[in-house]
């Protein structure tokens, strides 16, 4: 992974809180651009079925739906190929897919 | 083969005539030629593609859907880097789907602190990178971005086949020889090196300068830079103090503002020599064209340039002055270098003719798609679709149709319905309730996305996610000012009136449509029309009105009978009984008007309409069965001053589902009214008619349900005499006049909600197979 995407990830999810915050509050939609790399992390993170997605808690409602909504999918499917398991926001899969894809939310 | 290609690229005027706008187009014209159907996936606020974009496509639709869920078909990405990476996000990850991307280059990100100084931009490109490693199978425009695809994201070799860029036709035709006969530019100072680039810093005209001012130093009448492409002024001065002295009468930069093709290929064919000194490439075609004109060219030493100049000789290091000033003053010094260097370059530009670079995308196409194919094929699943809607305890007419609508998809399709009630009525028929926001439409497991507006405060996200995400639409109404007005405060309905009509709009007119929907000029349905893919509408009438205002004819379902009733619920035996049990007095004819009432029902005329029938005698009441609110006053004061007091009842409390059926199946006879047209529908009607309540209405509201003769048309003026002269005609007949089983029989049979479900599911492209095992 190039290193400004390395960095990139380490520094995603405090600045996307603080601009999300004031954001909500003044009736305005998520910034469009934070939006677009979480769904981006996110469905990666599917197709992977690696690492664990932690958005921290004052990421807020919109996005803490978000993310719910992308982890009830599940992994998709290989190509042809059936996947083993399908999780959902709040449960584990089963099979080849691993507790990665728990919705866990930081203290 | 189907192909869903993304072509934004191709509506966005930043690119469409650009690098990536002729490849793409290219790209989609090689694989139509090839037999493929290119569906165009369309982003609807961006300007509609060209025509011959349009030609190579079968279909142009809005947003990002399958027009045949869960077949076989193949996503071309065509610009994986530029657009809202969100949007084709629901056709990534699916197993039917073989996914496809044409890559030009990763310049950005080897160089973010220039190209991507912006955080919103950094985090676009990002994700952009993300999304690349959901494609299988990748068309780099050159083997450097091949190497890049592959050291970057692992991409393994066998999914990378690059393609080249073609040159445009006025250099292909230069390939058959004719490059000998280009005629001298007529503005052509003397003896002159060219430079064809643009503002941005990798083409690095500066260096070129600089080389031409070690020139300067050594020569009294050095060779004129002429610099082709756009440049602002600063720019130009800070160029030509560079590029050292002219010579009189010349200076010592040329810049050429606008020249076309065939005049560039006269600049390129009189160059000493033709100097490409950028930093970074994905690929190069001022090199190819000049090889394809004859001109001597002069790399720097980046890997796209050594993939089409294998001469050590006549590349440079992109920084080092000195170094081309030397290889510049070999090249200009000796024609047979020149000579010998066009020689070794003659060929290049042959591997980048139209043809030949149609053939290798096709070919890297068709061999993807064979593999994909001749793997074991994905395994059909029951489908599952995501509904946008509001639903029960929603105190919303769309919301009742949207749970009865769900009970018949789900024997055929898993459902999830995504709504802002946070108590959503409990269902089997409902997989999961969500809650209402974007993930539905950038999940990859949906067969399809559907969204329900209607004209109320329910819909105001669903209007959002559906104009911004597109797809299958369910409109329930014939117009949305209300929604708008509620949603977008008045401004933005005002804006939305403007950008349909085309004029500057008064709140005058906007108060003025509101108070009269009859008068409005338009439908405020263009947005949503324009994202729709397909628009489903309940009437006949509206899908009329739509098709004349906006072009589109959307698909029309009749509207569905929401409470059935059996024969025996509405035999007389079993009305007489809830009649005495609501105390109806014997021999009183009792008239309902249903659903909330509201001036847009004309409760004035109804009002006015039993005035008449009392005067002449008829013992008879009406009841508005929903409630009237801070209407009920004026109303009653109304009945009185009419001669009707005491015949007239109104709530001022909500009316529920239990009073509303008991006065449905006890009342003689209905009224239903509307003042707007369009088409527009009436659940409240439709509910008469199942019950067999024969029920006056006006003649726009009948036609758009298709109403069966129980139904008594009057004119949409809503005459009041006219509406008391046909209870008049029924009650003149004795009892049960006008009532008809088998049409109310009929009806209920041609418009339950499992025909609809059938038919909505068809629309959508979703096959119906068999019904759930356990349904």
């Amino acid at each position: 992974m190039p290193r400004f995407l390395k960095s990139l990830e380490r520094l995603l999810l405090r600045p996307l809180v603080h601009r999300l915050r004031p954001a909500r509050h003044r009736g305005a939609a998520p910034g469009s651009a934070d939006e677009e790399l979480l769904v981006a992390l996110v469905r990666a993170e599917l197709r992977r079925g690696g690492a664990a997605i932690t958005v921290p808690e004052a990421a807020g409602r919109d996005l803490d739906g978000l993310v719910r909504g992308l982890l009830a999918a599940g992994p998709p499917p290989a190509h042809g190929i059936e996947a083993a398991g399908r999780g959902t926001a709040d449960e584990p899969v089963a099979g080849s897919v691993g507790p990665a894809t728990r919705w866990r939310r930081a203290a | 083969m189907l192909i869903l290609a993304d072509i934004r690229a191709l509506q966005d005027p930043l690119h469409a005539r650009r690098g990536i706008g002729s490849h793409a187009a290219l790209v989609l014209e090689a694989l139509a030629e090839g037999g493929a159907r290119i569906v165009g996936l369309t982003d609807p606020a961006l300007p509609q593609p060209s025509a011959g974009v349009r030609r190579a496509c079968v279909a142009i639709r809005p947003g990002f859907t399958e027009p045949e869920p869960g077949g076989p078909a193949l996503f071309l990405q065509l610009s994986p880097m530029t657009h809202d990476t969100r949007a084709p996000a629901r056709l990534l990850d699916r197993p039917n789907i073989l996914p496809c991307a044409v890559v030009y280059d990763f310049i950005p990100r080897d160089h973010p602190a220039r190209y991507l100084r912006r955080r919103s931009d950094l985090l676009h490109y990002a994700a952009a990178w993300q999304w690349l490693g959901a494609m299988r199978v990748f068309l780099p425009i050159s083997a450097s971005c091949a190497d890049d695809l592959a050291a970057g994201l692992g991409i393994p070799r066998e999914r990378i086949a690059v393609t080249g860029v073609s040159l445009r036709p006025a250099f292909e035709a230069l390939l058959g020889g004719d490059a000998a006969g280009i005629p001298r530019p007529a503005s052509a100072p003397g003896e002159y090196l060219l430079f064809v680039g643009g503002a941005d810093w990798r083409k690095n005209v500066e260096t070129v300068a600089a080389a031409r001012a070690r020139m300067a130093e050594r020569h009294a009448a050095p060779a004129t830079l002429v610099v082709a492409g756009g440049y602002p002024e600063r720019q130009r001065q800070r160029i030509r103090a560079a590029a050292g002295h002219g010579v009189p009468g010349r200076e010592a930069v040329l810049f050429l503002d606008h020249v076309n093709d065939a005049e560039l290929a006269g600049w390129y064919r009189h160059a000493l020599a033709t100097v490409t000194a950028s930093r970074a490439e994905g690929f190069s075609l001022p090199v190819i064209e000049a090889m394809a004109c004859g001109s001597p060219v002069l790399v720097s030493d980046i890997p796209a340039h050594r993939e089409l100049v294998a001469d050590p000789a006549a590349r440079f290091d992109p920084d080092d002055v000195d170094g081309l000033a030397a290889r510049l003053e070999t090249v200009t010094a000796s024609a047979a270098e020149r000579v010998r260097i066009v020689a070794g370059q003659a060929e290049v530009p042959r591997r980048f003719t139209a043809a030949a670079v149609g053939r290798r995308i096709r070919s890297a196409v068709e061999a993807a798609w064979r593999r994909q194919r001749g793997d074991r094929p994905a395994p059909r699943r029951r489908p599952a679709i995501a509904v946008l809607s509001p639903f029960p305890p929603d105190r919303s007419g769309v919301a009742d149709y949207t749970a009865g609508m769900v009970e018949a998809l789900a024997p055929h399709v898993d459902v999830d319905v995504y709504s802002e009630q946070p108590a959503a009525l409990a269902t089997p028929a409902v997989r999961r309730h969500c809650a209402l926001g974007p993930a539905a439409l950038l999940r990859s497991d949906y067969a399809a996305v559907v969204a329900v507006l209607g004209n109320s405060r329910f819909h105001g996200r669903i209007l959002d996610l559906h104009t911004r995400h597109g797809g299958p639409c369910i409109l329930h109404d014939s117009r949305l000012t209300d929604l708008y007005g509620w949603w977008h405060g008045t401004d933005g309905l005002r804006h939305r009136a403007e950008a349909e009509l085309g004029r500057r709009i008064t709140r005058r007119e906007l108060a003025g449509w509101t108070d009269h929907p009859h008068t409005l000029p338009t439908l405020f349905l263009g947005e949503v029309v324009a994202a729709a893919a397909p628009l489903v509408v309940h009437s006949r009438a509206l899908a009329d009105s739509i098709e004349s205002h906006y072009g589109t004819r959307p698909v029309h379902l009749p509207f569905c009978v929401q409470r059935p009733f059996s024969a025996a619920a509405v035999a007389p035996a079993a009305r007489q009984a809830i009649r005495a049990r609501l105390g109806v007095p014997r021999g009183r004819i009792v008239v309902v008007s249903l659903g909330i009432v509201s001036p847009l029902k004309a409760p004035e005329a109804c009002i006015d309409a039993i005035a008449a029938l009392v005067r002449r005698g008829r013992d008879v009441e009406l009841r508005f069965v929903g409630r009237a609110g801070r209407q009920a006053r004026a109303l009653r004061a109304r009945a009185a001053r009419h001669g009707a007091a005491g015949r007239v009842h109104v709530s001022d409390e909500w009316v529920g589902e239990a009073e509303y059926r008991d006065w449905l199946l006890a009342a003689d006879y209905g009224i239903q009214l509307r003042t707007h047209r369009f088409g527009g529908l009436s659940g409240a009607l439709v509910d008469c008619v199942a019950a067999g309540l024969p029920t006056v209405a006006n003649e726009d509201l009948a036609a758009a349900l298709d109403a069966p003769v129980t139904v008594a048309r009057v004119g949409d003026e809503l005459a009041p005499e006219s509406v008391a002269a046909a209870l008049d005609a029924w009650i003149a007949t004795g009892v049960d006049g006008g009532r008809d089983e088998a049409a109310r029989a009929t009806y209920t049979r041609e418009h339950a909600f499992d025909r609809y479900a059938t038919g909505l599911l068809e629309t959508l492209g979703i096959a119906v197979a068999g019904a759930r095992a356990a349904a």
